[in-house]
C-alpha cells in the first residue's frame, strides 16, 4: 500500500471518528446506581439510571425532595462516583478516573451553577470568574472573565466581593463563572431557588441566552414548571429512578 | 494548559496568588496560632541569644576574666625560684594573687561572732587587665596599702561594720577602706560560702594565715608582650617545669567549666523551649483545622471548578507558611532584643558577663524549629482539607467535617517530625540527652493524645449526671469536634512539666532541710596545722555541748595520669571532668571512713605495708575508664605519686560529711606537707564558744558552719530553680494559649447553644453553669492526668537521676490542680459571658 494511500486512510478514520462524536450524546448514563451510607444503614439514592442528553440539548429534571435529582447532577459532574454503571460526559468516560482526573474533566468540559451560588468570599467578582480559567492555564483569564461578567450585566461590579453583591448579582457572577470556560456541558442545581421571582426570571433569561449563544448542553434541576417548560425535554425522577421523560 | 504543561513554578505561582486572595479574609482565627509560634520560637531564640551573648563575652572578655593572657594556678605552694626564672624569661607583665577561706571579726570585740570570708590577697600589679570597681572610687594599690581592705557590702552588713572600721584577720588588724563593686577576674555563678574580702599580699603574710599545707590557691597571671603567643609561652613553661603540677590556662579556655555549664544550661533551656513550641503545635493544629473547617465550602467550590487535591493543599500550605513565618519573625525579633534588654537591666550585676548583640546562629536554629513544628502540626489538617469531597456542595447543609488525610500528607508530617527530632539532636551539645528528650516528648504527646480521646469517649459513654447543667457540660466534652484531646495534650503537657519541675525542686529543698535537721557536724575546720591538733582537740573537748570530734589529714593535688600515661582530659567523660580539671582533696587512712560504701574491691588491712594502694570514687573511675587494678597518678605539691586502685567507693557528696575522692593506703603520704580537716558535732551554745576560741587562739584555722553550706546550697538551688520554673512557665503559656484558642473556637457553637437553650426556657444562670461545668471538668480532668504524668516524671528524675528518696509532696500537686481548675473556670466564664449576650433573632434567622 503506498504512503499516500495510508495517509488517506488515516484522514478518513479521523473524519469518521469526528462524525461519530458529533452524533454521540453529550451525557450518557447507563445502568447507574449509587448508594450512600447513613447511620440507619445504606440508602439507595440512584437505582439503575439510564439517561442520555444530546449535544446542545436542554433537559429539566423534576422530582420530589429526596428523589435523587441533585445526586444525579453530582454523578454527571464527577462529584459523586456511581457504584455501578457507566457515565460518559463530553465523550469522556468518568468511571475509573481518580479525583484529580475528574477535576481536570470539570475544568475542561463542565460548568456548574448552584442554588447557593458558592462564590469564594475572599475573591472579587472578576477573580471568582477567572478561577476556572486560571486553573486551565489561560493567559487571558482576566480578560475573558471581564467579558463574561459584562455579558451578564456586571461590568460595573468587577472588583466587588460577594458580600457586596445582592443575591441576584451573586448568581449572575456564578453564571459567568460557569460559562466563561465555554464548557460543553452546564449543570444547574435549582439556580433560582434562593432568589425572588423577578430576580430569578432575570437569571433564567441570562442562562438560556448564554446557553443558546454557546450551544451548551444544559441539565437543570428545578421545581418551577415554567422554567422546566423552556427546556427541550423534561425528565422526572422519583425514588432514584427515572419516572418518565 | 494542563498542570504538567504549566510546570512546577507555574503551579506554585498560581497557588500563591490564590493564597494571597484567601488571606484577604484577615487573621481572624489565627491569633492563637501566631501566639503559640511567637512564644515557642521566641523562647528558643531568646535562650540561644542569651547563651550566645554570654559565650561571646567569655571570648571577648576572656583576657579580663582570666586576668591576663596566661594563668598559672598552684595549690598550697608558691612558685619555686627556677619556676619564677622561667616566667621572667617570657618578659611578660606579671601579677600574683592568693585566695583562701578565712575568718574575720570586728577588732576589739572578742565576743563578736566571726564571719567566714572568701579572702583574696593581691599584689601591686593587680589587676593586669581591667579595674577593681570600688566605692568610693580609688586605685587598688592606694586602698590596700598599710593593712587596708576592700569588702563586698554583704560582709559589712553581716558584721554590722562601716568603712573605716577595723577588723581582725588572723594575727593582724585591717581597716575597711572601700566597698567592692566589681572584680574583673571573678565569675559569681558558682557556690560561695562567704563574701569577698581583698587585702594586699603583705597583709596576708602579716596575718600569719599561710602555713605549710594551708589550702591556698595561688594564681599567677601573665600579660604577654607582642611577639609572644600563649601557645609558645605555655610550651616554654611546660618545657622548663614538666612536673610542676600546676594548671595552665590561657584566654582560649579561661573558664572551661563555665563554658560547659553554659552549654548544658543552654541545651536544657532550649529543650524546654522546644517542648513549649511542640505543645504550642497543638494550638497550631487546632487553629489550622478550625480555619479550614470554615473554608470547606470554598475548597469544595475550587474543586468543582477544576482544582485538584494537591493544588488545594499547596494553596493553603502557602497561606499557613506565610502566616507562620510572620509569627516566627515576631518571636525572633523579640528574642534578638533579649540580650540587649537583659544587659541594660542587669548591667554589672549579671553573674556572667553579657556581650549584647545580634547572634544569627541561635535565631536561625529557632526559626528552623519553628518551620518544622509548623509543618508537623499543620500538614495533617491540610491533608484532610485537600480531600474534601466537592460533592457536598450539593447538600443543603454543609457540615465542616474533614476526611482523613492521604498517605502523602501523613508521610510529609512524619518526615517533618523526624526532621524536628533530628535537628534537636544534632544541634545539642549532649546528643544522648536530646535523644531521650525527643523520644520522651513523642511518647508523652501520644499518651496525652490518647488520654484526651479517652476522656472524650468517657464523657460520651458515662451515665449522665442528673443535674441538666452538668449533663450538658459533660455532653459538650464528648461532642464531635470538641477540643478535649487538644486541650489535654497542650495544657496537660504544660501542667505536667510545671508539676515535675516543682516536685523535683521541692524534693531537693526537702533534702537540704533534712540535712540541716539530721545529725550533721556543726562545723568543718580547715587548715589546722599538725602541731595544732592536740590543743585544738582539747579546746573542743573543753566546750560543754560537743559530742564528736573527727579529724583527717588533708592535702590537695591533681589527678594527672592513669596506668602510667599522662591523662588526656578530652577522653574523660563530661560528668567526671570536674575531678581532673582542678585540684581535689586527697588523704590517707588505715581504716575505711565511717561513711564509706565500698562497691568494688577490698579495703587494705589496718597494718598494711606494701605498694601504694588507692581507694577511689566509683563514678569518677567510670568516667576515667579505670577500675580495680588500674593505677592513678596524682601530682601533690610538684611530686607525682601513683597508687593501684584497690577499692571503689560510692560517695554521696550531699551527705555533708568528710568525703575524699582519693584515699591512699598508709605509708605513702605521712611525710607530705599537710593540714588537718576536722568536724565537730556541737550544740548552738558550744558552737559559739568554739567559733570564738578558734578566732582567738587558732587564727589560721577557718571554721565553716555547715549551716553556711546548706544556705549556699539552698541559694544556688533557688537560683537554678527560678530559671527552671521560668522555663517551665513558657510551656504553661503555650498550654494556656491553646486553652484560650479552644474557648474562642467554640464560641460560635456556645452562642448557638445559648440561644436555643434560652428559646427552650433555660435561665441564664443554668446556661452559665453548664458552660462552666464543661470547662471546669475539662480543666480538672486535664490537671489530674497531668498530675499523674508529672509525678511519674518527677519520680524518675529524683529517684533514678538524683538518686534521692522521692516524696509526692501534696503542696505543689494541689496548687497546680487548683490553679488549672481556676484558670479553666476563668476562661470558660469569659467565653460564656460573650455567648450569653448574643441576640437570638439573627442566629435563628440564619439557621
Amino acid at each position: 500500500m503506498s504512503a499516500s494511500t495510508i495517509k488517506g486512510l488515516n484522514i478518513a478514520r479521523r473524519f469518521a471518528m469526528y462524525w461519530a462524536m458529533l452524533d454521540a450524546p453529550a451525557i450518557q448514563l447507563s445502568e447507574v446506581s449509587l448508594t450512600l451510607p447513613s447511620l440507619a444503614g445504606p440508602v439507595p439514592i440512584l437505582r439503575g439510571i439510564d439517561f442520555s442528553v444530546k449535544r446542545g440539548e436542554a433537559v429539566a429534571v423534576l422530582g420530589p425532595s429526596g428523589a435523587g435529582k441533585s445526586t444525579l447532577l453530582a454523578v454527571i459532574a464527577g462529584l459523586e462516583k456511581a457504584d455501578t454503571g457507566k457515565v460518559s460526559v463530553a465523550g469522556q468516560a468518568l468511571d475509573g478516573l481518580g479525583e484529580d482526573a475528574l477535576a481536570l474533566v470539570r475544568r475542561r468540559s463542565i460548568g456548574i451553577v448552584f442554588q447557593f451560588f458558592h462564590l469564594i468570599p475572599t475573591m472579587t467578582a472578576i477573580e471568582n470568574v477567572a478561577v476556572p480559567l486560571e486553573l486551565a492555564g489561560r493567559r487571558d483569564a482576566f480578560a475573558a472573565a471581564r467579558t463574561a461578567l459584562e455579558s451578564v450585566g456586571l461590568g460595573h461590579r468587577l472588583r466587588h466581593f460577594p458580600s457586596q453583591l445582592s443575591g441576584g448579582e451573586q448568581q449572575r457572577t456564578a453564571l459567568a463563572r460557569a460559562f466563561a470556560p465555554r464548557p460543553a456541558v452546564l449543570l444547574a442545581d435549582e439556580p433560582t431557588g434562593n432568589l425572588d421571582r423577578a430576580t430569578g426570571d432575570h437569571v433564567i433569561e441570562l442562562l438560556f441566552g448564554l446557553r443558546a449563544e454557546h450551544a451548551t448542553t444544559l441539565v437543570m434541576v428545578t421545581h418551577d414548571p415554567a422554567i422546566a417548560a423552556r427546556c427541550d425535554r423534561i425528565v422526572r425522577i422519583a425514588e432514584g429512578r427515572i419516572a418518565n421523560v | 494548559m494542563s498542570d504538567s504543561e504549566r510546570g512546577l513554578f507555574g503551579r506554585i505561582g498560581l497557588a500563591a496568588r490564590f493564597a494571597a486572595r484567601e488571606l484577604r479574609g484577615g487573621l481572624k482565627g489565627f491569633r492563637i496560632f501566631l501566639l503559640c509560634l511567637i512564644i515557642g520560637v521566641g523562647a528558643i531564640a531568646g535562650v540561644g541569644s542569651l547563651i550566645a551573648s554570654m559565650q561571646a563575652a567569655l571570648v571577648t572578655d576572656s583576657r579580663a576574666l582570666l586576668g591576663g593572657d596566661l594563668e598559672i594556678e598552684l595549690y598550697s605552694r608558691t612558685l619555686t625560684e627556677p619556676e619564677r626564672a622561667a616566667i621572667a624569661a617570657l618578659d611578660a607583665r606579671f601579677s600574683e594573687t592568693a585566695t583562701m577561706r578565712a575568718m574575720v571579726r570586728p577588732a576589739g570585740k572578742e565576743n563578736a561572732r566571726p564571719a567566714l570570708v572568701e579572702l583574696k590577697a593581691v599584689d601591686d600589679a593587680y589587676p593586669l587587665i581591667g579595674k577593681l570597681g570600688l566605692d568610693p572610687s580609688s586605685s587598688a594599690a592606694d586602698v590596700l596599702a598599710d593593712g587596708g581592705a576592700v569588702a563586698e557590702a554583704g560582709l559589712l552588713a553581716r558584721l554590722g561594720a562601716k568603712l573605716g572600721d577595723r577588723l581582725t584577720l588572723g594575727t593582724r588588724e585591717i581597716t575597711l577602706k572601700a566597698v567592692l563593686r566589681d572584680e574583673p577576674d571573678r565569675l559569681t555563678g558558682g557556690m560561695t560560702l562567704g563574701p569577698r574580702l581583698i587585702v594586699s599580699m603583705q597583709t596576708l603574710e602579716d596575718a600569719g594565715l599561710i602555713q605549710v599545707g594551708s589550702q591556698v590557691r595561688h594564681r599567677y597571671r601573665l600579660a604577654l608582650e607582642p611577639g609572644f603567643t600563649t601557645a609558645s609561652a605555655r610550651a616554654a613553661l611546660e618545657a622548663a617545669s614538666p612536673n610542676a603540677g600546676w594548671r595552665l590556662r590561657d584566654s582560649d579556655d579561661a573558664h572551661p567549666g563555665l563554658a560547659r555549664q553554659l552549654d548544658r544550661l543552654g541545651q536544657f533551656l532550649t529543650l524546654v523551649g522546644l517542648a513549649a513550641l511542640v505543645l504550642g503545635g497543638v494550638g497550631i493544629a487546632a487553629a489550622v483545622r478550625a480555619y479550614l473547617e470554615g473554608r470547606v465550602a470554598t475548597i469544595a467550590t475550587l474543586k468543582c471548578v477544576g482544582a485538584t487535591g494537591p493544588f488545594v493543599f499547596t494553596v493553603y500550605l502557602i497561606e499557613v507558611l506565610i502566616l507562620g513565618n510572620i509569627g516566627i519573625a515576631i518571636g525572633l525579633v523579640l528574642a534578638a532584643l533579649l540580650p540587649i534588654v537583659v544587659s541594660a537591666l542587669l548591667g554589672g550585676a549579671s553573674p556572667v558577663p553579657l556581650a549584647p548583640g545580634l547572634y544569627g546562629a541561635p535565631l536561625a536554629l529557632a526559626a528552623s524549629f519553628g518551620v518544622l513544628t509548623l509543618l508537623v502540626f499543620a500538614v495533617w489538617p491540610l491533608g484532610r482539607a485537600a480531600r474534601i469531597a466537592p460533592g457536598l456542595l450539593f447538600r443543603s447543609v454543609i457540615v465542616p467535617d474533614l476526611p482523613r488525610p492521604g498517605r502523602l500528607s501523613m508521610g510529609l508530617a512524619t518526615l517533618a517530625a523526624l526532621g524536628l527530632a533530628a535537628l534537636a539532636v544534632l544541634s545539642a551539645p549532649e546528643r544522648l540527652t536530646a535523644i531521650w528528650f525527643a523520644a520522651g516528648a513523642a511518647i508523652a504527646l501520644v499518651i496525652f493524645h490518647w488520654l484526651g480521646r479517652f476522656l472524650a469517649a468517657l464523657a460520651r459513654r458515662m451515665r449522665p449526671p442528673s443535674a441538666p447543667w452538668l449533663r450538658l457540660g459533660f455532653a459538650n466534652l464528648g461532642r464531635p469536634g470538641a477540643p478535649t484531646p487538644s486541650v489535654v495534650v497542650a495544657l496537660g503537657g504544660a501542667l505536667a512539666v510545671t508539676l515535675a519541675v516543682s516536685l523535683v525542686e521541692a524534693n531537693l529543698s526537702r533534702q537540704i532541710d533534712a540535712e540541716a535537721r539530721a545529725d550533721r557536724p556543726a562545723f568543718f575546720f580547715v587548715d589546722i596545722q599538725p602541731d595544732q591538733l592536740a590543743p585544738f582537740a582539747n579546746m573542743v573537748a573543753s566546750a560543754k555541748g560537743t559530742s564528736r570530734f573527727n579529724e583527717v589529714p588533708m592535702m590537695r593535688g591533681r589527678i594527672v595520669g592513669v596506668n602510667g600515661a599522662k591523662l588526656e582530659i578530652a577522653k574523660v567523660a563530661s560528668e567526671a571532668r570536674w575531678a581532673v580539671m582542678s585540684d581535689v582533696g586527697i588523704t590517707y587512712a588505715s581504716t575505711p571512713p565511717p561513711n564509706a560504701r565500698l562497691v568494688a574491691g577490698e579495703w587494705w588491712a589496718q597494718d598494711y605495708e606494701g605498694e601504694a594502694l588507692v581507694s577511689f570514687d566509683a563514678d569518677i573511675a567510670a568516667g576515667l575508664g579505670v577500675g580495680l587494678g588500674d593505677s592513678i597518678t596524682v601530682n601533690l605539691l610538684g611530686r607525682e605519686i601513683s597508687g593501684r586502685i584497690a577499692s571503689l567507693r560510692d560517695i554521696d557528696w550531699m551527705d555533708l560529711d568528710i568525703n575524699f575522692l582519693v584515699i591512699f593506703s598508709p605509708g605513702v603520704l605521712e611525710a607530705a606537707p599537710q593540714t588537718k580537716l576536722a568536724t565537730v558535732h556541737a550544740d548552738e551554745a558550744a558552737s559559739l564558744i568554739i567559733e570564738r576560741a578558734v578566732a582567738d587562739d587558732f587564727p589560721n584555722v577557718s571554721a565553716i558552719p555547715v549551716r553556711a553550706i546548706l544556705d549556699a546550697l539552698a541559694e544556688l538551688l533557688g537560683r537554678v530553680g527560678s530559671a527552671v520554673q521560668a522555663a517551665a512557665a513558657i510551656g504553661l503559656f503555650s498550654g494556656l494559649a491553646v486553652l484560650a484558642g479552644a474557648v474562642a473556637a467554640g464560641e460560635r457553637t456556645r452562642r448557638y447553644d445559648a440561644v436555643v437553650l434560652k428559646v427552650l426556657g433555660a435561665r441564664r444562670r443554668e446556661i452559665m453553669l453548664a458552660f462552666l461545668a464543661e470547662y471546669g471538668v475539662l480543666a480538672l480532668a486535664t490537671a489530674v492526668i497531668a498530675a499523674g504524668v508529672g509525678i511519674v516524671a518527677a519520680y524518675g528524675l529524683v529517684d533514678q537521676v538524683l538518686q534521692m528518696d522521692f516524696v509526692p509532696m501534696p503542696g505543689p500537686i494541689f496548687a497546680i490542680t487548683a490553679g488549672a481548675v481556676f484558670v479553666g473556670l476563668v476562661f470558660g466564664f469569659a467565653g460564656t459571658y460573650r455567648a450569653l449576650r448574643a441576640r437570638a433573632a439573627p442566629l435563628l434567622r440564619a439557621e
